[in-house]
């Protein structure tokens, strides 16, 4: 027998009341803590997705949505470039590191990349079977991929046209998977990696074999892999290009000689050139700031919940007051001083606060849990459903807080309580 | 035992209390008598501690309560005096054995769960030690609230109006509850009730009339 049994039979007295404030406050502190771990998760994941990628170049158009297509293959790139101007800036002498990748193709929603050697350990992923490619059409699967996919080295699978599930199949041209690399926590688990002349190989032949009619029709893709999945930028000049041995990539992804290449380089490509230089840093920034303003929207509507619970709690806790008044008057007379009887208050508070918190907690990162199953770009977020961060002791003490403000004015009459009158009434 | 020493109190302007001196000894009972209103719940609570008269000085047990500082007082009253309230109040969220085993946590004496289901068998209650306040009869919950008030081995046993809206057969068994368990621990044992029934089972009468021992 202690003050927290006497609480909790207070809390089991009126099951229904307790049951809705815990409820309520567990759903406001789950929201909180998801979003904490998602803007957490999210912002980590960028940042690991973009290390050592100072500057991406690539068509002229949009710097976020070529952030967005080239480092966290997200997006649609917004078109291509020519190999030849790429080649130069690989020969200018602030840049250490250029790594070229189209785009165009995906496997099942997954992104396949053309590339060079140099992506894969860019990103430090390393083979867990199998060997890198040698030839065109074969394949190296990120770890998610070849977990989703179930497929192994050895094992062959047509890449469909566009970059989300639905695209025509290339069956004419299957990939052999010859590696398959180690979960890397990056971009690259979740893409399928291939030598850049294999996206070449497929989109010249598919060309060579699609009515003209229905080349312009169809959803975006060119022979160097500019892709649009809305059926928008089909690179038309693409076939031209070729034709005249002007070949093709997305973009290129870019590493600074020297810190003082920040300063020139981007202007020098963008004035000097066809081409667009953006930063992942500034362009992400720009996007946090966009993605800020409406979780912290929803971070509100979560904090109100917590007080709408506290508020719940301290409407039952003012309530029961009133019928717990003589309870309180015969502890008084049992020897409870005022502060135990003050005490007896809060933690009945803390009780329920302390209850809606670590439900909170656990729905939280078991939602956070539940998107990275569900969704397999968020796959990396869900990473924070199994680690606990120093945010949420915040979420902890706002929580708690709440519980022992709501608690507050009820403990303080009982405080105050006039026994003797108390018990005179009867 | 229990020693007044000009003792006054009063609500707004009329004195509801005013003994001069007053005495009582271990072992005595004594009933304080008088009309709804005339003080006796108050004169309880002064002897409880949890009412500081304006006027007098208590000493129970050689102690002056009213000088002890309000903690002290709290712990005191907890350890010295048994409090049967009118209406009994017993908690309604706590089992019957846990209504017994708060009066030890709150005394600062140790839960003791054999001690307490003693006390309930010897009550004749102890098949109903789970069962919840509101389940009990009138008769069952008087003996629980009898039980919470000796549990702790008072010096001073005080009940108020423990016999009304009682018939005459459980007035007289919760008087007779009070007197044994009373003279059982040699404690000292004022019962405030107007009712006429009971008086003979008192060997001392305090009568009250609203502005003082008459």
């Amino acid at each position: 027998m202690n003050l927290g049994s006497v609480a909790l039979s207070y809390a089991r007295r009126s099951p229904l009341t307790t049951l809705l404030n815990v409820i309520m406050l567990t759903l406001g502190v789950a929201t909180i803590v998801l979003l904490l771990l998602l803007s957490r998760q999210l912002d980590e994941s960028l940042q690991r997705d973009a290390r050592g990628i100072d500057l991406v170049v690539g068509a002229k158009g949009s710097p976020l949505q070529l952030i967005l297509a080239g480092v966290y293959h997200l997006d649609v790139p917004p078109g291509n470039i020519a190999l030849d101007e790429v080649e130069k800036l690989r020969a200018n002498p602030l840049i250490a590191q250029l790594i070229t990748i189209s785009l165009g193709d995906s496997y099942r929603g997954f992104r396949i990349v053309g590339t060079e050697p140099a992506f894969v350990s860019h990103y430090g992923a390393e083979l867990a079977s199998g060997r890198l490619w040698q030839a065109p059409l074969e394949a190296v699967l990120g770890a998610e991929v070849a977990r989703r996919s179930s497929l192994a080295v050895g094992g062959q699978f047509a890449g469909s046209h566009g970059l989300s599930v639905g695209g025509a199949e290339h069956a004419d041209e299957p990939y052999r998977v010859v590696g398959i690399l180690h979960p890397t926590g990056t971009v690259i688990d979740r893409l399928v990696v291939t030598g850049t002349e294999s996206v070449w190989k497929i989109h010249e032949h598919h060309h060579q074999h699609e009515p003209a009619s229905a080349a312009n029709a169809k959803q975006g893709t060119n022979a160097t892999g500019a892709t649009d999945n809305s059926g928008a930028p089909h690179d038309d000049d693409d076939d031209d290009s070729k034709a005249s041995g002007h070949k093709q990539v997305t973009m290129a992804l870019v590493r600074y000689a020297s810190p003082l290449a920040a300063a020139s380089l981007p202007r020098q490509i963008n004035d000097e050139t066809s081409l667009q230089a953006a930063s992942p840093a500034y362009e992400s920034a720009r996007l946090f700031t966009i993605f800020g303003f409406g979780t912290d929207i929803i971070k509100g509507f979560a904090l109100l919940l917590v007080v709408a619970s506290c508020l719940g709690i301290f409407i039952a806790l003012i309530q029961a007051m009133d019928a717990r008044q003589y309870d309180i008057a015969v502890m008084r007379t049992l020897g409870a001083g005022r502060r135990r009887v003050f005490a007896l208050m809060l933690l009945e508070s803390l009780v329920l606060a302390g209850a809606g918190t670590v439900l909170g907690l656990l729905l939280g990162h078991a939602m956070l849990a539940a998107i990275g199953a569900w969704l397999p770009a968020a796959a990396p977020l869900a990473e924070g459903a199994r680690h606990w961060f120093p945010e949420e002791l915040f979420v902890i003490l706002i929580a708690l807080g709440g519980g022992v403000l709501a608690a507050l004015v009820p403990a303080w009459r009982a405080y105050r309580l006039d026994v003797a009158a108390t018990l005179s009434k009867g | 035992m229990l020693v007044v020493e000009n003792l006054m109190h009063r609500y707004a302007a009329a004195p509801v209390l005013q003994i001069a001196n007053l005495r009582m000894k271990r072992n005595e009972r004594w009933l304080v008598a008088g009309a709804s209103g005339s003080g006796k719940t108050t004169l309880l609570a002064v002897f409880a501690g949890l009412l500081r008269p304006l006027q007098g000085t208590v000493t129970v047990a050689g102690k002056e309560i009213y000088a002890m500082a309000e903690s002290m007082r709290d712990a005191w009253r907890g350890r010295t005096v048994g409090y049967v309230p009118q209406r009994l109040h017993l908690i309604d969220s706590l089992s019957v054995l846990d209504n017994l085993l708060l009066a030890q946590y709150l005394a600062g004496k140790c839960v003791d769960r054999n001690q307490a289901k003693a006390l309930l068998r010897a009550l004749e209650i102890d098949e109903l030690s789970r069962r919840f306040p509101h389940e009990l009869s009138q008769g069952q919950a008087q003996r629980l609230a009898v039980a919470r008030a000796v549990i702790n081995g008072p010096a001073l046993l005080l009940a108020d109006e423990p016999t009304a809206a009682l018939d005459d057969i459980q007035a007289k068994g919760a008087i007779a509850l009070l007197t044994q368990h009373a003279a059982a621990t040699g404690a000292t044992l004022v019962v405030a009730s107007h009712d006429a029934r009971i008086r003979s089972e008192f060997e001392h009468v305090l009568s009250l009339s609203g502005k003082g021992r008459t």
